[in-house]
């Protein structure tokens, strides 16, 4: 049975008159990777401070059933975590920095680990102040994995990380994920986060629009064929006629239904002596669901008004 | 506790400025002791000695710079949120420090005591040491160290209201000279003014006071008085600033 590890219920947060979360709730289960969507300024890292007990909030957060809030910290004993970017000290290595953190038993090892691990051994024993944009985000993240955790918040990890450096960094996640960490991970980079994320919390102006699988979401930006033809628009029409769904006809967008079946559309075509000049697959994309889901708030919105 | 305490420590002799105080504070001592040695006239070996080769200047200036920049630096570097994202509460992340502090501050003034003592045998050993002698001796390093005890404990409470380091440091360097400058306007004052003997600055004499029970009559307070007042007001500095740190958003 899955269990919940973290829990946020009615979470509020005011800075002055201003209310940067709205009633949050969401829960995320042990082992699960959920992503943290919304545009800057949505109140994303607001909720991983709460979290965080390094912000005061009306509400009540749990960690392995443990409350969290700025006077109790004690349920992150078990959290990692990396907030907007990485707070290191110049005059240490990366490796005495990593040594600083190390808590518990075997604490060399622990920096040996994290070292192999995130591929930092050309740098590990450069003082930090030396170090590129990447090279900090790695030893940040390096950080927030070194004691173990069983949670893990990551805010942008991804933040100028070369394309090597982010793959290596997915793998990583997806790998202590599978060991059964959980993470809440935030970031702009779409795509990543679509490869990673089993669950989704889209948030917009303080409120969650919607906390749901990746699934789910990719769901309302189906799969689909886009087909070109020497006749669109009697092939359209023929589609049409036998019951297919087509979208737009300009290049025939016909989403992949669950009794579709790619054979029937190829017979249906070529015995209708329509030719086929380019025929391609497209999976669901992030970026076109999440504004899709954002665009259907701001109607509801627009109708609440 | 434990965890961070040794976290502190770890920060603070990783850093050149400590690496290169400790040297300076032995060469500074040595300078002293030779200049005892070889020009007895214009600076006695036995004063010297009883003023533990000036190593009160160097540990004061260096410990006000260091707790001037407790928070700032964190601050600075961006690391005071990841001190407080983990399983410590804030009042054990800064009560760390300071405990950190103070033990660094105990350590210094015992390892520059012990290293006059070496240096009176090597450069002094002509130098009888009498009671009177070793009396001075640890009367001088207590009222240092009371000294800088009351003015750490000031300068910490502004390096956690201020966001400038500069400013602490400032009033830190201040507080010291205008202890030693103004002291005589104090009494002067407070002879005509009976309540202002409880002002934070007449505490600062308490070190003086223990030397020479005689200063009652300037201070206006007795020894019971003058204790409990500098013990109260450093409770008072550092509550505030574990107070006001919690207060700080991160």
């Amino acid at each position: 049975m899955e269990t919940n590890f973290l829990e946020i219920s009615n979470l509020h947060k005011s800075f002055g008159h201003k209310n940067v979360l709205k009633n949050i709730n969401f829960s995320m289960q042990k082992g699960h990777i959920v992503g943290l969507i919304g545009a800057n300024g949505a109140g994303k890292t607001t909720i991983m401070k709460a979290i965080l007990g390094i912000l005061t909030f009306d509400g009540k957060i749990t960690i392995a059933n443990q409350e969290v809030s700025i006077n109790q910290h004690r349920p992150l004993e078990s959290v990692g975590a990396l907030i907007e970017y990485p707070g290191l000290y110049p005059y240490l290595t990366g490796r005495e920095q990593l040594r600083l953190f190390a808590t518990g038993k075997n604490r060399e090892e622990k920096v040996n680990n994290i070292i192999q691990k995130l591929h930092m051994e050309r740098f590990a024993n450069q003082k930090t102040k030396s170090y590129s944009l990447g090279m900090k985000q790695k030893l940040g993240v390096g950080l927030a994995l070194l004691n173990d955790p069983q949670l893990v918040i990551l805010d942008e990890p991804m933040n100028g990380l070369d394309p090597k450096a982010t793959k290596e960094l997915r793998d990583l996640i997806v790998s202590e994920k599978n060991n059964g960490v959980t993470f809440l991970i935030s970031s702009h980079i779409l795509s990543e986060l679509q490869r990673i994320a089993d669950d989704v919390v889209v948030i917009n102006h303080g409120e969650i629009v919607t906390a749901t699988t990746m699934e789910n979401l990719l769901a309302a930006n189906k799969k689909f064929y886009l087909i070109e033809t020497d006749n669109n628009q009697l092939t359209a029409d023929l589609l049409l006629r036998n019951n297919y769904q087509v979208e737009q006809q300009a290049a025939l967008k016909i989403p992949i239904t669950d009794n579709f079946s790619i054979n029937n559309l190829l017979q249906l075509l070529l015995s209708a002596n329509i030719t086929i000049l380019d025929i391609k697959q497209q999976d669901g994309d992030l970026e076109e669901s999440l504004l899709q889901v954002l665009d259907g708030q701001g109607a509801q919105n627009d109708n609440l008004n | 506790m434990i965890t961070l305490i040794r976290q502190e420590f770890y920060k603070l002799f990783k850093q050149r400025s400590t690496q290169l105080f400790l040297i300076v504070l032995f060469a500074f001592q040595l300078f002293f002791a030779v200049i005892s040695m070889k020009y007895p006239k214009f600076y006695s070996p036995k004063d010297a000695f009883t003023s533990n080769y000036f190593a009160s200047a160097p540990i004061l200036f260096f410990m006000i710079a260091i707790c001037s920049m407790l928070i700032t630096k964190e601050r600075q570097f961006g690391t005071l949120r990841s001190l407080l994202y983990r399983k410590f509460s804030y009042v054990q992340v800064i009560l760390s420090k300071i405990i950190t502090l103070v033990l660094f501050i105990v350590s210094t003034v015992i390892c520059s005591s012990v290293i006059s003592v070496i240096f009176k045998f090597i450069f002094a050993n002509k130098v009888d040491l009498t009671e009177k002698i070793w009396k001075d001796f640890l009367f001088t390093n207590l009222n240092d160290f009371l000294t800088l005890l009351f003015l750490i404990s000031l300068v910490i409470l502004l390096g956690t209201l201020v966001n400038s380091s500069n400013l602490a440091l400032t009033i830190g360097i201040i507080g010291y000279f205008v202890l030693n400058v103004f002291n005589q306007l104090l009494f002067a004052a407070i002879a005509k003014f009976e309540w202002l003997k409880w002002n934070p600055l007449n505490m600062m004499n308490l070190g003086v006071q223990i030397q020479s029970s005689s200063y009652h009559q300037l201070t206006h307070l007795t020894m019971t008085q003058i204790s409990i007042g500098y013990i109260v007001y450093v409770l008072i500095f550092l509550c505030l600033a574990v107070y006001s740190f919690r207060k700080k958003s991160v």
